[in-house]
């Protein structure tokens, strides 16, 4: 093995186990095994001169990797097929590695590896580290191709170079086309789902509070409302089946604005749920660009969410929805059959009361004064679910409430719907914003009452009013809280992490904001300051596009073609014919600063006839290096051996 | 290319007797594209060398003889009224050819002499308004006799940086003067020289040389011998760009010649001084520098 190969060995090992990294938690264990097991024999391999393997074992390898591991991603291709790929033939690409191109074809893989974190991540953390793997591959990069000083001195020219592509990048930015949904449509497997279906079942929302992830960040314009108004409105449900509640059909309608109420405006950064619905507060009144408001007033977006948006809502906390429209009716079907004893319980309150008001008061106060257990386990349900709940089990968490009452009203006759959101959120002091957590999902109640429209009521706030107030932690008993890791649990270092967690997530929304939040609808609006409308543009944009990416690849494919003929390095050729003039110049030969190399050999040949020939082919292949086109790395090779056997012996003085 | 071209220095050689290294400095400049110039005193070959040269590449020739009285319009073409059609008719003048002999050019008036210019550089004319090309490929090959003559004017500098090369032939030495002298006049000999070239061929040499590699290494020793003549204290101006082109495309046709497809430093040197010769002045008394002087200086300037 050649001892520039062992020499750039252990930096672009190092260069590419930091880009594959992040990915080495995603990938099976087995490509990680293979990958590291791979590196670590060529590593020993290149210091002990151990066997390295040759090309057949290299291409049945190359196969049997391929084929594992299409079948460890069951012959299915996506964005984790391709991630596994890439890193089963990466873990063999290092014993291929034997000339400089071999080493610079590994290093922009390197950079294409370091590129593919961005289809799974794209939050601080990982851009910062993107950054990190970025300086090392450019240090090992200028390391290979200018193998002199420390490695340190490379580091700091690589930094010097990522400094002066800085306005560059946020020209690029700024102008780079943004474009609306994912690239090329590609689904991603590895985003979270976690967040609001669009069915509402017992368990659905209680599996959620395990779930410590954010939801979405809200900044307000001016104060922000109290506690009990804080429900974030993101999906109805209104068809129930006796188990299961469902969304049930939507059109999008232009909503007259409420009557009553002041308006509160604030901004949402949503992180990506995989789904269609925005989140706002109860009710909104506008719909931000990529939305389009429904006619139970929830915001339904065109595609669905796949990267983190950030969208401006208009909302009224208290609001009348106005008259009751025909289409609406549907909040008071149920399923015939099923849970008896609730639907008797139902009729004679309707029989009892005449005000449907009186009617929720009642149900309410049922709730409050018969021993209901906010729980997060509670235990299951038989047949008649509404019926088990309300009479035997009594234990459950809001979406038992919810489901519950909703029940209890449309057997009541009076137009009830479920509704899916967050409440509450908590308050980020570094940064000003609300943060909505997973953990903060909630479902409540709408009834419809004569004269003042849809009207929300909180079911679970009859059984734990702590819910509302202060969150789910102060909710729930406290034996059903000791598998969480709290904050509290840390005892004194508390407020610390506490403070610390907050400034990480105001970053992080910093972050979101002005950098992942500069998305296709902010770069139109920012273009549309300076007169350019992108909307316009579309059909040129694409061609653009086109034309761009016809001319990187033309420029590739250049690049490529120049990459294979490695040109020596003509200084280094300089170097030894200096080298060499200095040897003649010990035998009496001296070659003036002006005279040509050919010149040079014809005056120095005709005086010492024994060096004639040595002198004339040493010659020949310096003109041939620092001269001619196509002086390649063998023939500087070559030209250096013989400069260093060239040993000219004086003439013996007779 | 060195077989075809050792044939026509030897075809050219019988004509020209024993003045080898003037004829390959002579097809060195015209295979580069550029214009040349004779000097030398009358008699000596000047007119005989570039009518061979002419026959030898196969190309048109027309000749102008220079004199004082001479009018622009003699060399381009005049327009001129025709009765029977009522109108203007452009006949050409000598300088619609191939290769243009300018005889004794520093004897024709400065405005005759720079109505050549747009010829020389821009390979087209304008005559009353209107600019027509020249064929290709267009050499001038001008003679002239040194200034000290009677009654001629001497080429404006500007004219003169448009000659890629100045020759001068100098006296035969004895032995070719004896075979001279035996052989008596030239006339049979000249006219029994065959083509060696097509111009078809001219062109495509033209373009093969312009192709011929030139490494950085090469260029920076360009730039320093430039850098030399505008820094050293010996000449009253250095080389302009235009001369600096010039001289790496008359090194680049010499490498060709040699049947090399890349420049060496000794190329340059070789056609170093009759690319430059014209261009420097001493800084002294504004005289041209001899040749072992300027070699001399320019020897000095290291090779990168």
């Amino acid at each position: 093995m050649k001892a520039t190969n062992k020499k750039h060995l252990l930096p672009i090992l190092g260069a590419i186990l930091l880009a594959v990294s992040p990915h080495l938690f995603r990938l099976p264990s087995w490509i990680v095994i293979w990958c590291l097991a791979f590196w670590a024999y060529v590593l020993a391999a290149s210091k002990n001169n151990w066997y390295r393997p040759g090309r057949t074992i290299l291409v049945i390898l190359t196969i049997g990797g391929f084929i594992g591991g299409l079948a460890t991603y069951g012959f299915k291709f996506n964005l984790d097929t391709g991630v596994g790929l890439l890193a089963v033939m990466l873990g063999l690409k290092p014993f291929e590695m034997k000339t400089h191109r071999d080493r610079m074809i590994t290093l922009c893989l390197v950079y294409f590896l370091v590129i593919t974190n961005l289809l799974y991540s794209n939050n601080l953390v990982m851009s910062l580290f993107m950054f990190a793997s970025v300086l090392l591959a450019t240090a090992v990069l200028i390391r290979i191709n200018h193998p002199r000083g420390s490695f340190a001195a490379n580091l700091r020219l690589s930094g010097v170079i990522m400094v002066q592509a800085l306005p560059m990048m946020i020209v690029l930015f700024f102008l780079f086309p943004r474009i609306q949904g994912t690239l090329f449509g590609m689904s991603n497997q590895s985003i979270a789902r976690t967040g609001i279906n669009d069915r509402l079942s017992p368990g659905s929302i209680s599996q959620l509070v395990l779930s410590g992830e954010i939801a979405f960040r809200a900044e307000f314009k001016n104060s922000i409302p109290g506690p009990d108004r804080l429900y974030w409105r993101g999906i109805v449900f209104q068809h129930f089946d006796g188990k299961t509640w469902s969304r049930g059909q939507t059109r999008p309608v232009r909503q007259a604005p409420l009557s009553a109420g002041s308006t509160v405006g604030y901004t949402i950064t949503l992180e990506p749920q995989g789904e269609k619905w925005l989140f706002a507060l109860d009710m909104p009144i506008t719909s931000p660009p990529m939305a389009r408001m429904q006619n139970d007033r929830t915001l339904m977006a065109y595609h669905k969410l796949k990267a983190r948006i950030r969208y401006d809502a208009v909302s009224q906390t208290t609001y009348n929805t106005g008259d009751f429209k025909p289409e609406e009716r549907k909040a008071l079907i149920l399923p015939v059959q099923g849970n008896p004893k609730s639907t008797a319980l139902a009729r004679s309150w309707a029989d009892t009361f005449d005000n449907p008001a009186k009617i929720v008061n009642k149900a309410l106060e049922f709730f409050s004064q018969n021993d209901f257990v906010y729980s997060l386990n509670p235990p299951g349900l038989k047949e008649d679910a509404i019926d088990d709940f309300l009479f035997k089990t009594r234990k459950g968490y809001c979406e038992h409430y919810a489901s519950a009452f909703a029940f209890l009203m449309r057997k009541a006759k009076i137009p009830a719907r479920i509704v899916g959101g967050y409440l509450g959120g908590e308050l980020n002091p570094y940064g000003n914003y609300l943060i909505v957590r997973q953990s903060d999902a909630h479902a409540w109640v709408e009834v419809w009452l004569p004269a003042r429209g849809w009207v929300r009521i909180d079911p679970t706030s009859a059984v734990a009013p702590e819910r509302v107030e202060q969150g789910f932690e102060a909710a729930l008993p406290p034996e059903e809280l000791e598998g969480f890791l709290l904050l509290k649990h840390f005892g004194p270092l508390q407020s610390h992490l506490k403070k610390i967690i907050f400034r990480w997530d105001a970053a992080n929304n910093y972050w979101n904001q002005w950098v992942l939040g500069y998305s296709y609808w902010r770069q139109r609006e920012l273009l549309a300051k300076v007169g350019i409308n992108i909307g316009s543009w579309k059909g040129p944009f694409k061609w653009i596009l086109l034309a761009l990416g016809l001319i990187s690849f033309i420029v590739f494919m250049i690049s490529m073609r120049l990459f294979k003929t490695p040109v020596a390095n003509t200084d280094d050729a300089q170097r030894f014919y200096v080298k060499f003039c200095a040897k003649l110049t010990r035998v009496g030969l001296t070659r003036k600063p002006g005279q040509g190399p050919v010149d040079f050999a014809k005056t120095a040949g005709d005086l010492r006839r024994d060096l004639k020939v040595n002198i004339h082919k040493i010659t020949d292949l310096y003109v041939l290096l620092r001269y001619a086109r196509g002086g390649d790395e063998n023939t500087l090779k070559k030209f250096k051996e013989r400069v260093k056997e060239f040993d000219p012996k004086p003439i013996a003085e007779t | 290319m060195d077989v075809k071209f050792q044939n026509m220095v030897e075809q050219i050689g019988k004509v020209i007797l024993g003045k080898r290294e003037q004829i390959k400095l002579a097809l060195t400049c015209l295979f580069a594209g550029g214009h040349l110039l004779i000097e030398d005193l009358p008699g000596i070959g000047k007119t005989t060398l570039a009518k061979v040269l002419s026959r030898c590449l196969g190309l048109n020739f027309r000749r102008i003889q220079c004199t004082s009285d001479m009018l622009p319009g003699d060399i381009l073409g005049v327009s001129v009224f025709e009765r029977k059609t009522s109108s203007f008719v452009f006949h050409p003048g000598p300088v619609f050819t191939q290769i243009l002999l300018a005889d004794e050019i520093n004897r024709a008036t400065p405005k005759t002499q720079s109505a050549l210019l747009e010829a020389m550089e821009e390979r087209q004319v304008t005559v009353e308004g209107k600019t027509r090309p020249l064929d290709k490929p267009f050499f001038i090959i001008a003679t002239q006799n040194p200034m000290e003559q009677f009654g001629t004017f001497s080429l404006p500098e500007s004219q003169l940086d448009r000659f890629l090369m100045r020759i001068n032939l100098g006296y035969p030495n004895r032995s070719a003067e004896q075979k001279l002298l035996k052989q008596g006049e030239v006339k049979s000999t000249l006219f029994s020289t065959e083509p060696c070239l097509t111009p078809g061929e001219v062109l495509l040499i033209q373009k093969q040389i312009a192709k011929v590699h030139t490494s950085d290494a090469l260029l920076e020793y360009v730039q320093d011998l430039l850098d030399f003549t505008r820094n050293a204290p010996h000449f009253s101006a250095g080389l302009s760009p235009r001369a600096g082109l010039a001289f790496l495309r008359a090194a680049k046709s010499h490498a060709f010649l040699q049947g090399r497809d890349h420049v060496l430093p000794e190329d340059l040197q070789k056609v170093m001084f009759w690319v430059v010769g014209h261009r420097l002045r001493s800084h002294d008394d504004r005289a041209e520098l001899s040749r072992d002087r300027l070699e001399n200086l320019l020897m000095e300037v290291p090779i990168p």
